[in-house]
């Protein structure tokens, strides 16, 4: 074994016997996502259906109604309170050959009588025998909106890639500071070596934060991405990359271990509120928007979040791959011409 | 040939001048003491000759290669030993610690027989920082042993330790200097200095103001033996010439020489000064006076 491979491997020993590191590097995201899964997840339709009266239709449309996914169909006497009390979203009156519709003016409420009325002119269209002047399909799309435990996950993966990437750099200013560093120096190691092996140590630790997001998002969700894995590996690597020099640059410029953090939190915190990882972009005040466009996460995000869901290929994402690749290089090239062994001024 | 060469070395940092044109050859198989107070230039004389930081002027050849511009060949046939426990990575085993550090180097000793050596294999599956201090600065010194090191640098190798460890650490000193190794320490023990060197340096302000094998130093420096004494109502002493012992509270000392008063006129006039001696000791000079002659300070205060 090599002095680079005996580091590495020593550096995620280190990683994995940190329970610090194992609970916010690693666990933390994956609840995170559970958590903000259970509270928003739920977007999908759903609408309680009251039906009275009598009518020679009413077994054919209490069997449609019974097929509409997430549509709940209750029999009722009493549809006027039900839905002043809230517990029908519409109220569907037979008499004879005609349907009665009441709604309220809520969206979900005019959502569902608008697919009974669709479906009352298919079901007449379907009883005349007339054939359909104008054909439509609706295919499925995750958007922000109609599935937001997709639109979460890969901003999940991306937000872990920087958090432990930031870490790497304040795990290297505590060695500075309690002289591990200077005791390697006096080792014929050198920087490019140990910098080096921190990098592998790196990608290794992303590969598992990524298998444990997307296992996760998968299991419980039945998340699955898209199967440009080549696209996705790419964009991991350049992400992770970036951000464990950005954490190697930090690391570089401060002198305590205790500003190391203060900075990784000032650079943490705007960057997973701003790049689009709880809700979309869009949804920020305008103000603030031209912000998350210099964030690098905001990329990554984006970038994992088109590959994946919307199998976009690796052609369409050169600005998300360019930025991210400028910052592993400028931070990269910055963190290893200040690199300091000692904390002392020497 | 001589291990170490060291021409008109000068280190300054800022305003500072941490090395002062200093000098210094020392021969392969020499054990050096490098004595001083703190910030006498102990650490950064270290740090020099073993290319942890650049020279403002002057040469350093360590096993007759330039330093620093040669560190990595020097680096390969050096051991470091530090003064700080700390700087071990975290949540390692003492074995694990061991054997990345062996990795580092081409000439690899065996880690089992290390650990034997260094007293630590009943330690070797736990983790550093769980030792006591003792115990780290074994695993300390195994760790710059692992190369098996032509020169062994230990800086204050046994500062803050008790006195059972700091025998312990001494005696694995010793060892390796029986090995034949060029061992190069810093300490601010006297008892230290005497015991592990052939030679001693005297560092002040960045300064050599003494060279040589201890005894001959005292025999230079401090040729005379001390009265010693303690008792009650002893204040009044320091006026007549005695000052209170370093290290050991309600002991005070003053010199017994040709030129002193003879003993009996001493210890009379101490007792009209009113002080009531409960127990009087002739004592030989240690490395410790020499120190005062040669600073004008305690080497502890």
């Amino acid at each position: 074994m090599s002095a680079y491979t005996a580091l590495v491997s020593a550096h995620l020993k280190i990683l994995f016997r940190s329970r610090d590191f194992l609970f916010w590097d690693l666990m933390f995201p994956v609840l995170l996502m559970i958590l903000l899964g259970a509270a928003f997840g739920h977007s999908s339709f759903s609408a309680t259906v009251g039906v009275s009266g009598h009518g020679p239709i009413r077994p054919l449309m209490l069997r449609t109604l019974h097929h509409l996914a997430g549509v709940k169909v209750v029999l009722t006497q009493a549809g006027a309170q039900g839905i002043q009390s809230g517990h029908l979203d519409v109220w569907m009156q037979i008499q004879q050959h005609h349907v009665r519709l009441i709604r309220t003016a809520s969206p979900i409420s005019q959502m569902t009588a608008i697919v009974i009325q669709g479906i009352i002119n298919q079901m007449n269209l379907a009883l005349l025998h007339h054939p359909a002047a104008i054909t439509v399909a609706i295919s499925h799309l995750s958007g922000p909106t109609s599935n937001y435990v997709d639109f979460l996950v890969p901003g999940i993966l991306a937000m872990s890639l920087m958090t432990s990437g930031l870490f790497a750099g304040g795990a290297i200013v505590t060695y500075r500071t309690q002289g591990v560093l200077r005791r390697l120096q006096a080792t014929p190691l050198s920087a490019m070596q140990f910098l080096l092996s921190r990098y592998t140590a790196q990608l290794v630790l992303s590969l598992v934060e990524t298998i444990i997001v997307l296992g996760v998002a998968h299991l419980l969700y039945g998340f699955s991405p898209s199967e440009s894995v080549g696209a996705v590996v790419i964009f991991l690597l350049l992400g992770s990359t970036g951000f464990l020099m950005i954490g190697f640059f930090v690391a570089n410029i401060v002198e305590s271990p205790e500003v190391a953090s203060t900075i990784n939190n000032a650079i943490n915190l705007p960057m997973m509120f701003l790049s689009g990882i709880f809700y979309p972009v869009g949804q920020l005040p305008a103000f603030i928007k031209p912000l998350s466009e210099v964030l690098p996460l905001k990329y990554l995000a984006e970038a994992l979040r088109n590959i994946m869901l919307a199998s976009q290929p690796l052609a369409h994402e050169t600005v998300p791959l360019l930025v991210l690749a400028g910052t592993a290089v400028v931070f990269g090239v910055l963190a290893s011409l200040i690199f300091k062994w000692d904390a002392r001024r020497v | 040939m001589a291990a170490i060469r060291i021409d008109n070395a000068v280190k300054r940092f800022g305003d500072v001048t941490a090395l002062n044109h200093v000098s210094l050859e020392v021969e392969t198989g020499q054990t050096v003491a490098v004595l001083g107070p703190n910030g006498a230039g102990k650490t950064t004389l270290i740090d020099m000759l073993v290319g942890l930081a650049r020279l403002t002027s002057g040469n350093i050849e360590v096993l007759g290669h330039v330093m620093p511009k040669e560190s990595r060949w020097v680096r390969e046939h050096i051991g470091l030993c530090l003064q700080s426990t700390t700087a071990f990575f975290p949540r390692l085993t003492v074995r694990e610690t061991l054997s990345l550090y062996q990795r580092f180097f081409t000439q690899r000793r065996n880690i089992d027989e290390l650990l034997e050596r260094m007293q630590l294999t009943e330690k070797a599956g736990q983790p550093v920082s769980k030792l006591s201090g003792g115990q780290q600065q074994r695993v300390a010194l195994a760790a710059a042993l692992v190369n098996d090191p032509e020169v062994l640098f230990l800086d204050e190798p046994t500062t803050g330790l008790d006195p059972q460890a700091r025998r312990d650490i001494w005696d694995l000193v010793e060892m390796s200097r029986q090995q034949g190794r060029t061992v190069i320490l810093t300490t601010h023990y006297m008892e230290e200095a005497h015991r592990l060197a052939d030679r001693v340096i005297i560092l002040d302000h960045g300064h050599i103001v003494g060279d040589g094998p201890p005894d001959a130093l005292i025999r230079q420096y401090a040729p005379n033996q001390v009265i010693r004494v303690s008792g009650e109502h002893l204040a009044d002493l320091e006026r007549l010439g005695w000052h209170p012992v370093q290290g050991t509270p309600g002991e005070w000392q003053r010199p017994l020489n040709e030129n002193e008063p003879p003993l009996e006129s001493i210890l009379a006039e101490a007792r009209q000064s009113g002080a009531l001696l409960q127990r009087v000791s002739i004592e030989e000079s240690s490395l410790e006076d020499v120190f005062l002659r040669l600073t004008g300070r305690s080497l502890s205060a």
